[in-house]
């Protein structure tokens, strides 16, 4: 709701209000994203005078396999994070609703653990669960199953699962907040009513849960793909920057600090990253931004 | 609606289970603060042979890094972008959520697009700009990037679009400023405050590009990059400080955590029923 419409009357309450943020955004927001575009219009000279070669940058990464290689593991690496962290998620917050009540909090507040750690400890615990031959997940799953132990670190074949399963458990617990927040604001009353009248479990999930619960999701969606796309640490501990065996687990952000810290070429290193955001950008519009129900809230 | 006692234990049971499975590597860190190199690769020993505090007393002593000194900073830069980036959004999403004015759609649009694209994505360029305007190795360089947080913009807007319109209208009646209505509506605010402050929080606490392309000196660095360094510098050297020191650093963030949930949890279910 709002006030009043003001006409075209300056308010300076509001305006210093507003501005620090609006001015910090344009200093390091704004500028950073220009400076990268000039840059990445220039010639890969470090300190000296650089010369523009235009699109010259994006025409190589055109034909650069690593560079496709780079957004095909960070598109595969965002899918299979997101679908499972928000299935495993959801499926948890639907049990932890139906947990003892005092147990409840206490559990939550352990899932959200792993959210809190360190990449570091991350790198620590990739040692412990995916160690080639006495890792945990070697031992306790894999080897029991019957299966040959794999060396999820350095088989090609493995890294990017690796690298999405220490992202799921890293994340499961806080989309699990989110959304059991979300399912205990559903009216009880409504579900009631349609366990009463007869609607099935699945019914009552899909026709009245779902659309309840669908901003929520969305938000999580967003702050997911961010979070995969801007993915570093984890794949910079693991691979001290380069992208493992055969490049298996290297990831746009790590691939444009190779080229500018490695190779050298801060012009080469800017257009890695400012090539990815018409396609992160286009994407989160799509999840988020066109269904307005989310961002628009009280007025609809 | 009543469950039947069965799905109660079978569902309260099964989570116990996963959770177990959730904190097990954090166990196993902590009892790696006590191992030598040896014990900690063999992943199937679960206990140390020997508990011993010397993992922590090199840790402290400072031998591969300072530990005191890269806490402080961590702890310094987290809080500072936490509580500023709180505080920038709740005034520009105070502005934009209260009154309606011509380009207000256009300022949200602007918030939307800073969602769209992350700082974390420009660190390059964003690495090379901190450096041309004299904070490169200097916290400040850290902290000021990290204060402009698009979803903080747009998740206050929303919060601010459901304060009370009667509240506002005495408010302006009595003859109250802008600045005035807004200190006067903050207090109401502090689930979403410390809800999102604490996000933000964590975030911060975690960065890793940013601090590590801008803080270079030893004295500067966070605590995540100091530990990183360590991991990185060999295998040799003994794991379980970084065990110890990655244990010791986390006690900072499940205290802040712990003070936090209750406020969260409100805050979050507000914002979802509403």
């Amino acid at each position: 709701m709002a006030l009043e419409k003001s006409k075209f009357r300056v308010s300076w309450g509001r305006i210093c209000l507003a501005a620090p943020f609006f001015a910090l955004l344009v200093v390091f927001w704004a500028m950073p994203l220009f400076q990268g575009l000039r840059l990445s219009l220039e010639s890969d000279t470090l300190w000296g005078a650089s010369r523009f070669v235009g699109f010259k940058h994006y025409l190589s990464l055109w034909n650069d396999h690593r560079y496709w290689k780079a957004v095909l593991n960070t598109a595969l690496f965002s899918a299979a994070t997101v679908t499972l962290v928000l299935g495993f998620a959801l499926l948890a917050a639907h049990a932890l609703t139906l947990c003892w009540g005092r147990i409840r909090g206490p559990l939550t507040f352990a899932f959200m653990v792993p959210g809190l750690c360190p990449p570091t400890a991350l790198a620590l615990l990739f040692l412990l669960v995916f160690h080639g031959k006495e890792g945990l997940l070697n031992q306790w799953v894999i080897q029991p199953l019957g299966f040959e132990t794999i060396n999820w670190l350095s088989d090609p074949d493995y890294i990017l699962s690796a690298v999405v399963i220490q992202a799921v458990w890293r994340w499961t617990g806080f989309m699990t907040f989110f959304l059991l927040c979300a399912l205990n604001a559903r009216p009880r009353d409504v579900l009631d009513a349609a366990a009463i009248d007869g609607v099935n479990a699945w019914q009552r999930f899909t026709k009245i849960t779902l659309p309840l619960i669908t901003p929520t999701l969305l938000f999580c969606l967003v702050y997911l793909v961010v979070d995969c796309f801007a993915q570093f640490a984890g794949s910079y501990i693991l691979f001290g920057g380069s992208g493992g065996t055969s490049d298996a687990g290297l990831l746009l952000v790590s691939y444009a600090y190779q080229k500018a810290f490695v190779g050298g070429g801060f012009g080469s290193g800017a257009a890695v990253s400012l090539s990815i955001v018409p396609w992160l950008a286009g994407m989160l519009f799509l999840i988020a931004f066109v269904p307005r129900t989310f961002w628009k809230g009280g007025e609809t | 609606m009543k469950r039947s006692g069965l799905v109660r234990t079978a569902a309260s049971l099964s989570m116990l289970a996963v959770a177990l499975v959730f904190l097990y590597p954090f166990f196993w860190m902590f009892l790696g603060s006590f191992k030598a190199n040896r014990e900690i690769f063999d992943t199937s020993l679960f206990w140390p042979l020997k508990w011993t505090g010397e993992y922590f007393a090199i840790l402290f002593r400072g031998e591969y890094f300072s530990f005191g000194r890269s806490l402080l900073n961590s702890v310094f830069i987290a809080l500072a972008q936490g509580i500023g980036a709180t505080l920038l959004a709740t005034m520009a999403g105070f502005v934009l959520g209260v009154y309606r004015f011509r380009s207000r759609n256009l300022w949200l649009g602007v918030g939307v697009l800073v969602v769209l694209v992350p700082v974390q994505m420009m660190a390059l360029p964003l690495f090379i700009w901190v450096n041309r305007i004299g904070l490169f190795d200097n916290p400040v360089g850290v902290i000021l990037p990290g204060l402009v947080s698009g979803l903080g913009l747009l998740f206050f807007t929303r919060v601010f679009r459901q304060i009370p319109r009667e509240l506002l209208d005495v408010a302006r009646i009595e003859g109250a400023s802008e600045g005035r209505i807004f200190l006067t509506v903050l207090p109401l605010l502090k689930p979403f405050l410390i809800a999102f402050g604490f996000a933000h929080f964590v975030l911060a606490w975690h960065a890793h590009v940013i601090p590590l392309l801008i803080l270079h000196s030893d004295t500067a660095r966070t605590l995540p990059l100091s530990l990183a360094a360590l991991f990185g510098s060999s295998l040799n050297s003994p794991q379980a400080v970084l065990m110890a020191g990655s244990t010791l650093g986390m006690i900072p963030l499940l205290v802040v955590f712990g003070l936090a949930y209750p406020q969260l949890k409100s805050a979050l279910q507000e914002f979802v029923a509403s």
